[in-house]
């Protein structure tokens, strides 16, 4: 190999001469890190179980082994004639019999058995590629027995001896975890897994059903007729698609619930406290990513399309089913299916809802997190079905886009016609019922931030008490939120645009298709399985992230990537490459030209992507329940908190959430009356 | 008479479609080169692996005697025009023709100076503060040829620049191109699918098709001496008979027989007849009927049946009426093997 050959090997393996070549294998590297990572660490906990544990006594009188059935996991017994029998994994470990006063017999069944003492009170044993570490208690009996020190006596190569002190109980733990399936089984069989996912599923379903009638019917109307303030009326769903998801859910349950106040008020005795009310409140959440997405491909399709079904004899109605409606399908179909992903994704609102009730996301967060038994391997399990499902939703939905392109290329927009005066009156009330029940829960939230509560009930007495408590005490969180979310988004507008243009204009073989796979991962992977993937990995040196701001700067971070590369990569589709190849002809350098010509029209394009970046940070609850460790506490914490807790503080709840929407609708309001529309589309992928 | 730019064995695969198929090339210094094809038949590929945007499977190019593999768009030196202008809608019309000079770090002094004279060349005056959005795509294609002139590159790329202009303005920008290149001795390489402009500009064409080379020569060689079936279908009209070489004659598929003065070996052929070399008479000639009448301004165009050669396509002054006998006679035509 000559010297020359050698270079262009190295130039090969190291492409120093193309920066974005560098950029793309960095940026692979680092999401790679983030992303792929934290998911094989779920899958690797799904498979492992511990190794198993069990306590028997040996007791002098009456001279039996008795197990300690409540002790035994992992590890099954079998009794014949006085011996035990333990079996792991179905292979017969060992046999465990009497020898005499406080002499026990261990005899190995899957191959040689040795036994160690460790020291006076400590065993170890080995057989069949197991280990098992043994303690021995004695109680100090009325009679002051004797207390022996354990003593090994190998017999035979499967066969020793143990003499310990009369009537100890032995405590007998296997540290090594097995690789096994058994988790998922063990899910699945599980009542309350079962029950939590039919849940899932019947919520997820439902709740989309229902928004898809209120948002597809309410954007056909608004784009077919000429409506009294239509462009308010769409700025204003705008608003409610970026409200934060627990609010509906908290919101209803202060009117609704148990002590609500509507139910007090009016003596009710049903409450929203159910799957029911789940699936009005997600409903009402989920709606206007529908009605948008909708609304845009009503309003986007070519006139000329209808006019020529009308020119050749369809009525009204036959025009709508075979022209309009099929034209606007991808545009529906895409606002459903992100209904649906954030309906199933939704940890907030069942937990508020209902405590009790087990929804998928809930569900797995008990099993993570749980004070009582907290179980990782099983929550794994039902994090892994959590994503299998998401995925299952994606693959429809791509399956039934990719039956038919109807990519039209919008020559004249559909001019909306005068309704007459009664369908002018109801369309507009039924608008106006939609806007009522989709800011209820703005509106309840306002009112009683003013009021007085009393250990979790709500009195008529105005005040401002709630906010000066929130000033005085529970500043912090709000700054937290807001660096969290400023930092978030400013990483993901920075790798976004390089991501976005490596996978745009570069094209690179290999890198390109994996950068965008795992970019787009987080896309079908919920909040709190996200939670659990980075605590997971980012729980073991060199990098234990686990409680810091950091780790939930990086959720954030990753939660947002697929949304602001997408938003890059349709702004990019605008540019054209030749302003770039424009200045590169003329001696600019690659990362010059891509600075001067393609970066400043580039940047208010991404307006949108980074107030969408920015409104998902401030509002983030399904991965911060799982990550988050005080002081590290953002905003939708503490409301959250203040939600669940029996007798907590809803006062500081309620005046914190308002302060929340300042901080969303005050930026928002400025930038939707510009770019409304784009903002819907950002998540459409 | 050097070589400004030598096109060596080009091949360009994307995926398993060939791009461009081992065309060679030689562009002489100060001439006018015109690559002229259907769409997708490589020539904008070409055009692109001179300037350096993509590079080539194998092949090499080589300007004025050095071979530019391996070497950056940037560092190359040449100017490209693009069919869509590629003016940055965010810069002003001065800063967009300015960029290659502060790119060159010249001083404001001389960035004026050259900026003004780049406008003179291009015939637009008072522009300079103004933003391309507020422009014609006349203007702009010319503000976007001065941009790419105003650093003096010794090689002009141009990509279909007028295909998105208006007919007429398309006439007189063409011209204006050609007068600054002859005026500033540059060598332009030219892509375009429009025969006529590529007829009118070039000092030579070469036409493509199918990621080959079908011809190289100049606009009259092109026109009158095509030397493949498709060269000859694709610039100015044609009547292809497909026919066989048989001692002298040729003979029709459909039955006709005609002398050919040049001879030629025996074997298959197709014989071009351009329109304006078919010759009418109603007093005598291979007997056809005139099918159809278009009236095109300067000439009169006919559809005329004959049994002998089939439909004939006939370019001529005279009137005649459709549906009346005719006698058809030939003025030119020239055998085509391929």
């Amino acid at each position: 190999m000559s010297l020359d050959d050698r270079t262009t090997l190295l130039q090969r393996v190291l492409p120093l001469h193309d920066p974005w070549k560098i950029f793309a294998i960095a940026a692979l590297l680092l999401i790679s890190i983030l992303i792929v990572v934290p998911q094989l660490w779920i899958i690797l906990a799904s498979l492992r179980e511990d190794g198993g544990r069990f306590t028997f006594r040996h007791q002098e009188a009456g001279g039996r082994i008795e197990l300690t059935q409540e002790t035994v996991a992992g590890y099954t017994f079998t009794e014949r004639d006085g011996t035990l029998v333990a079996t792991l994994s179905g292979i017969d470990l060992f046999a465990l019999s009497r020898a005499g006063p406080a002499t026990l017999m261990f005899e190995g069944l899957s191959g040689p058995l040795t036994g160690v003492a460790l020291d006076a009170n400590r065993l170890r044993l080995e057989t069949g590629g197991r280990r098992i570490t043994m303690n021995q208690t004695v109680p100090m009996g009325l009679f002051g027995t004797t207390r022996l020190p354990i003593a090994v006596e190998q017999i035979s190569p499967t066969r020793f001896r143990v003499r310990h002190g009369s009537n100890a109980f032995m405590e007998a733990i296997d540290p090594d975890p097995r690789w096994t399936l058994r988790n998922f089984g063990a899910f699945l069989s599980e009542p309350s897994a079962r029950t939590a996912l039919i849940n899932s599923l019947v919520v997820t379903l439902s709740a989309t059903a229902l928004a898809g009638i209120i948002g597809v019917s309410l954007a056909w109307m608004i784009a077919k007729f000429d409506i009294y303030g239509r462009e308010g009326l769409v700025v204003l769903v705008t608003m409610a698609a970026v409200s934060p998801p627990f609010l509906g859910a908290y919101a209803w349950r202060m009117l609704l619930g148990s002590s609500g106040i509507l139910t007090q008020a009016l003596g009710l005795d049903w409450t929203i406290i159910g799957l029911h009310g789940v699936i009005w409140v997600t409903a009402w959440h989920v709606f206007p990513l529908v009605f948008l997405l909708s609304y845009d491909a009503f309003t986007g399709a070519d006139a000329a399309l209808g006019e020529a079904a009308e020119s050749l004899g369809a009525s009204p109605l036959r025009r709508v089913l075979s022209v309009d409606l099929p034209l606007a399908m991808p545009g529906v179909l895409t606002g459903l299916y992100m209904a649906l992903i954030s309906a199933f994704a939704d940890f907030g609102t069942p937990k508020i809802i209902s405590l009790d009730l087990k929804l998928m996301p809930t569900l797995v967060y008990d099993e993570f997190l749980s004070e009582a038994g907290a179980n990782p391997s099983m929550a794994s399990a039902g994090a892994l079905l959590m994503v299998a499902v998401s995925t299952a939703f994606l693959g429809a939905y791509r399956a039934y886009l990719s039956f038919g392109t109807y990519a039209t290329v919008s020559a004249r927009r559909l001019s909306p016609r005068k309704p007459s005066r009664g369908v002018h009156a109801l369309i507009l009330a039924f608008a106006a019922f939609i806007l009522l029940m989709a800011f209820v829960p703005h509106g309840t939230v306002l009112i009683t931030s003013f009021m007085e509560w009393r250990s979790g009930v709500v009195f008529p007495v105005l005040t401002l008490a709630n906010y000066r408590t929130m000033f005085a005490n529970e500043l912090m969180p709000v700054l937290i939120s807001l660096s969290l979310a400023t930092v978030s988004t400013a990483a993901n507008i920075l790798l976004g645009i390089g991501i976005a243009y490596v996978l745009v204009r570069k094209r690179y073989p290999v890198i390109g298709p994996l950068l965008n796979g795992i970019v787009m991962m987080p896309y079908v992977i919920p909040g709190t399985v996200i939670g659990i993937g980075l605590i997971l990995a980012l729980n073991t040196p060199p990098l234990v992230l686990t409680g810091t701001w950091a780790i939930l700067c990086l959720s954030f971070f990753i939660r947002n990537l697929p949304y602001t590369v997408k938003a890059s990569e349709a702004v990019l589709f605008q540019i054209h490459p030749a302003l770039e190849e424009a200045a590169v002809s003329l001696g600019a350098t690659p990362l010059r030209s891509f600075t001067h010509a393609t970066l400043p029209l580039m940047a208010s394009g991404l307006v949108s992507g980074a107030t969408l970046a920015f409104l998902h940070g401030m509002t983030e609850l399904s991965s911060t329940i799982v990550l988050y460790r005080p002081p590290w506490k953002p905003m939708t914490a503490v409301i959250f908190e203040n939600t669940i807790t029996l007798g907590a503080d809803f006062g500081i709840a309620a005046a914190m959430t308002v302060l929340l929407m300042v901080i969303l609708y005050g930026p928002l309001w400025l930038i939707t009356r510009k770019t409304r529309g784009q903002m819907a589309r950002a998540g459409a992928v | 008479m050097g070589t400004a730019i030598a096109i060596r064995n080009a091949t360009k695969d994307f995926g398993r479609k060939k791009a461009l198929d081992d065309v060679s090339l030689d562009i002489r210094p100060g001439e006018f080169f015109t690559l002229l094809g259907p769409s997708g038949c490589g020539k904008t590929t070409l055009l692109r692996a001179i300037a350096g945007f993509n590079d080539l499977t194998h092949g090499e190019i080589i300007f004025d005697g050095r071979n530019v593999a391996g070497l950056e768009a940037w560092k190359r030196g040449i100017g490209f025009v693009f069919q869509n202008y590629a003016l940055w809608p965010n810069k002003t019309v001065f800063e967009n023709i300015a960029y290659g000079l502060r790119i060159r770090k010249q001083d404001e002094a001389t960035v004026r100076t050259k900026v003004a004279d780049a406008l003179a060349m291009v015939r637009l005056v008072d522009v300079e503060q103004r933003y391309p959005g507020e422009m014609s795509g006349g203007m702009q294609q010319r503000i976007a040829i001065a941009r790419a002139l105003v650093v003096d590159p010794p090689i002009l790329l141009l990509d279909e620049p007028l295909s998105n202009l208006d007919a007429k303005l398309r006439v007189s920008l063409r011209r204006d191109i050609r007068e600054i290149q002859k005026r500033l001795g540059l060598t332009a390489v030219y892509v375009t699918h429009d025969q006529e402009e590529a007829l009118e500009v070039s000092d030579r064409i070469a036409v493509m098709s199918q990621g080959k080379l079908e011809q190289v020569g100049t606009p009259e060689d092109i026109y009158e001496r095509p030397e493949r079936i498709f060269v000859a279908d694709f610039i100015g009209a044609a009547n292809l008979i497909k026919g066989v070489v048989n001692n002298g004659s040729f003979i029709a598929d459909s039955g006709g027989t005609l002398p050919l003065p040049g001879g030629g070996d025996n074997g298959p052929g197709t014989l071009l007849i351009r329109p304006e070399h078919v010759v009418l008479s109603v007093t005598g000639g291979i007997p056809g009927i005139i099918a159809n009448h278009f009236y095109v301004g300067v000439n009169r165009r006919y559809r005329v049946e004959t049994q002998a050669f089939g439909d004939l396509t006939v370019d001529t002054a005279t009137r005649h009426e459709e549906g009346s006998d005719i006698g058809v006679a030939f003025s030119q035509s020239r055998l085509l093997r391929a």
